[in-house]
């Protein structure tokens, strides 16, 4: 497996594409201020939606509106990130799959992903789903820690070895 | 106290060492702000998009501002707390960087837009703000924040990649740091008082030992037969180097390097490196050591160790002890006029002496600075040019009588 993914970052090193990312170096900068820009409205939509349901804010809203008017910022944010990520990705491929901290990073924010999607779908289909509020609680919360596990693992790809 | 030596001050505190010391701290630190920097963003956003009447139009703006307001101001603390730290561990190069600037003049508007927002628009949040779009200031005031937010993420990141680039072009050129040295060109010629004698400064003390050998060597001489100790043509090496020489020295300073070049091939150059190195641990003794310098001012202080243990601590060419090992001299070149230098020496030979031994050396630099050193060598004297059986140009060896003095050559 490793070899394998070795050879594909060789490959993809040398592509043109590649190559023209990585010899203007304003790339790598703006493109990782855009995937912070868009870290912080994910983080901020996850964190207004989960600190309702755990009951710190917004108090007096009902939990679908909050979700409506929060949730569909996740799902705007995250294919800016998925976007630049992968050109980041594309300009410097080992840097990141070769990074163990980068595969845990990419699990977890699979596990987020899949969290987040779960009681919108759930809801989509019966309404009363907003009414479990124990596992709304669970769902938000674990959630939001996951969230902060993809930027910590996220900022730590810089710092670790790859293999 | 200027701003740079303010900043030279967080960058020596205990904070600044730490995070430059510990591996862990800067990345981990780095990670918590980039995470409160993220959460005080995306939660500072609702507001300014409510503002700019672009989404939670539904909602008062007041019942926006304790929703977020609370989350934006308890990260923004762990930003700033987070961030001086960062800015610790190396204070001088981020104030001068660029984007560090950038970001720092982005927070302040921030602030500035925030109090003329409340100064003005916000006295009168009740009288606007269950409209789904907001008086035209309050969006100018939202729009305005949501830029400088931006700005501010974009100059952060930016000066992880500017920050190394600064650092190098803050640095002092090596070239450069060498028009600051002080001027030791030309040729320098010992005093020669000096070096007859004990230059004036006793002699050293002894090991009681030493003190017994030393005092047979001084009978030696006064009753005229001195035992000469320099005379196998093997360098003289340090400390004889600089305080028994009768040979004329010049500096060369390059980056990093200070070589001094003696006249007699036995004192042929010292390299005192000034780059910042220390010494080796398990350094091969030589005649000349192994050298450490730096500047203190016009004054070159240099450490050597790593010294042969046969070199002398000599008091005159019939007059001295070998060190016996574990040898370690300090020297301070001090200019003391605009062409005299002192060499202040602090000789510790456990072996040998009791207690350090002080001792100077002053040269003078030779008038005519267009002088160059003489070619000298040794054991050339031992020779005589001649011709071979082919008639090629040979050195012939010179014949010398049974108590070691050269016949005449017949030419």
């Amino acid at each position: 497996m490793l070899p394998a993914i070795q050879r594909f970052c060789d490959w993809l090193q040398g592509t043109c594409f590649s190559v023209g990312l990585q010899t203007r170096t304003w790339v790598v900068p703006a493109l990782q201020s855009v995937h912070i820009v868009a870290i912080a409205a994910l983080i901020g939509a996850s964190l207004a939606y989960s600190l309702h349901v755990l009951g710190f804010s917004a108090r007096d809203q009902p939990t679908p509106s909050v979700a409506a008017r929060h949730l569909p910022i996740v799902w705007g944010a995250l294919p800016v990130l998925l976007v630049s990520g992968a050109l980041l990705v594309a300009a410097e491929p080992a840097r990141s799959l070769l990074n163990p901290v980068f595969a845990i990073k990419m699990g977890l924010l699979l596990i987020a992903s899949a969290l987040t999607l779960y009681p919108q779908l759930s809801a989509r289909r019966s309404p009363a789903f907003w009414e479990r509020k124990p596992l709304l609680k669970g769902l938000a919360g674990s959630t939001l820690a996951l969230w902060v596990g993809v930027i910590v693992a996220g900022r730590l790809i810089a710092y670790v070895e790859a293999l | 106290m200027t701003i740079d030596e303010a900043l030279q001050a967080l960058y020596d505190s205990a904070i600044g060492a730490a995070m430059r010391e510990n591996e862990l701290w800067f990345p981990l630190i780095e990670t918590v702000h980039v995470l409160a920097l993220t959460v005080v963003v995306g939660s500072i956003a609702v507001l300014d998009l409510r503002l700019l009447g672009l989404a939670s139009r539904g909602r008062p703006v007041s019942k926006i501002v304790s929703d977020v307001l609370p989350v934006t101001w308890s990260s923004f603390a762990l930003a700033v707390v987070s961030g001086v730290f960062l800015f610790a561990s190396n204070a001088v190069a981020y104030a001068h960087n660029a984007a560090m600037q950038g970001k720092l003049i982005a927070l302040a508007l921030l602030g500035l837009n925030a109090a003329v927002f409340h100064r003005f628009v916000g006295r009168r949040l009740s009288e606007w703000e269950g409209e789904s779009k907001p008086p035209r200031p309050a969006r100018v005031a939202g729009a305005t924040s949501i830029g400088l937010w931006l700005a501010v993420i974009v100059f952060g990141r930016w000066i992880g990649f500017t920050i190394n680039d600064v650092a190098a072009e803050d640095a002092v050129d090596p070239i450069a740091a060498l028009q600051a040295l002080p001027d030791w060109s030309g040729l320098w010629t010992p005093l020669r008082e000096e070096g007859k004698s004990a230059f004036g400064q006793g002699e050293p003390t002894w090991t009681p030992q030493a003190q017994v050998q030393f005092d047979a060597l001084k009978a030696a001489e006064k009753s005229g037969v001195p035992r000469n100790i320099y005379i196998d043509c093997l360098p003289e090496g340090m400390p004889s180097y600089v305080i028994m020489t009768l040979n004329a020295q010049e500096f060369l300073f390059t980056p990093g390097r200070v070589t001094i070049l003696g006249e007699f091939d036995g004192n042929r150059l010292r390299r005192i490196y000034t780059d910042g190195r220390g010494h080796p641990t398990d350094p091969d003794p030589t005649f000349n050591g192994h050298s450490i310098g730096h500047w203190e001012g016009d004054v070159l202080v240099v450490d050597t160790i790593g010294l042969l243990p046969q070199n002398f601590l000599p008091l005159g060419q019939a007059l001295g002890l070998p060190n016996n090992g574990d040898m370690h001299i300090v020297e301070h070149i001090r200019p003391i006029g605009p062409d005299q230098l002192r060499f202040e020496l602090e000789i510790t030979a456990p072996k040998m002496l009791a207690k350090p031994w002080l001792v100077t050396r002053t040269f003078t630099r030779l008038p005519d600075r267009g002088a160059e050193i003489v070619e000298a060598s040794c054991r050339q004297g031992d020779f005589i040019p001649g011709k071979d059986a082919s008639g090629n140009d040979v050195w012939l060896p010179i014949a010398h009588d049974q108590g070691g003095a050269p016949l005449p050559t017949g030419s």
